[in-house]
């Protein structure tokens, strides 16, 4: 049986800092009717985070700017993740993907967003363009409920 | 709930975070742990983490650049209490290699 789209959800907020929150419950509410377990919701929760803090202190360097935050769930319990920003862009994703490579090591960052959210999807994807600005898609099957 | 309460005794400076570790948070907390490390400058600098209900990559950095600014002073951290959803970060990032993690048995 081919999957199916069960419901979807977009959202675009400012890049402000308290937004992360509001991006972890705008998730967090798009997955409980889907029952995920715990360890789950809370990977998810994570993974956002991570892209939409890139957002902020990446893509708009902590100035003004629109982040697009998308999800869709599909019948055989996969969900989809969309981040999406208007900002600077990433010149070279394969060495942004890197373990601890970071380009603001001044500012406490480890260089470990894109590892989390790699090992808290099944399949991470970053289209980027220089000027244009980034979008991170995240996918994950959550576990069949009994 | 305050996100930051900080303690000295004996030498020990204790950093109690609680709340949301996330970009955000940790903006807020930064300062006061520097300012507080830097005049005490103690033996110890415990990092507890029992209050904290989200952490991601920006709360690890934090916890990394105090333990570099704590070395410098030749204070040694100790991160107690993590969740076990924290430790699991904590541990994804190879930060509890470097580190000491307590975990206090709770009465
Ligand atoms: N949305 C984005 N727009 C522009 N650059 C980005 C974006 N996301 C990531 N980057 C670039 O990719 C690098 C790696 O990102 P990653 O999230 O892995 O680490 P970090 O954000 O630097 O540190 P950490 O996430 O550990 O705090 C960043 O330093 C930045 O240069
Ligand atoms: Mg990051």
């Amino acid at each position: 049986m081919k999957k199916q789209q069960i419901n979807h959800v977009t959202c675009r907020f400012a890049s402000k800092s308290q937004n992360e929150a509001l991006a972890r419950s705008i998730i967090t509410g798009f997955l409980l009717p889907l029952d995920p377990d715990a360890e789950e919701l809370a990977d998810m929760r994570c993974a956002v985070s991570e892209a939409v803090t890139n957002c902020i202190v990446h893509a708009y360097r902590n100035g003004d700017g629109i982040i697009t935050l998308g999800a869709k769930a599909y019948s055989d319990r996969s969900v989809k993740i969309v981040i999406s920003d208007n900002g600077c862009g990433i010149a070279d994703v394969e060495q942004a993907r890197k373990p601890l490579f970071t380009t603001l090591p001044g500012e406490d960052r480890c260089g470990m967003g894109f590892s989390i959210m790699e090992s808290f999807s099944d399949k991470l994807t970053v289209i980027s363009h220089v000027g244009r600005g980034t979008k991170v898609t995240l996918t994950r099957r959550l576990n069949d409920r009994t | 709930m305050d996100a930051l309460k900080i303690t000295l005794s004996e030498g020990v400076l204790t950093a109690k975070l609680s709340g949301d570790m996330d970009h955000h948070g940790v903006s807020e907390v930064r300062e006061t742990i520097d300012e507080n490390l830097y005049r005490a400058m103690p033996t110890v600098l415990n990092l507890d983490l029992s209050g904290v209900e989200f952490i991601d990559s920006s709360g690890l950095g934090l916890i990394l650049g105090r333990y570099e600014k704590a070395r410098e002073l030749g204070t040694q951290v100790v991160i107690s209490n993590p969740s076990k959803r924290t430790k699991k970060l904590i541990t994804m990032t190879g930060i509890d290699k470097m580190m000491t993690i307590k975990e206090e048995v709770k009465k």
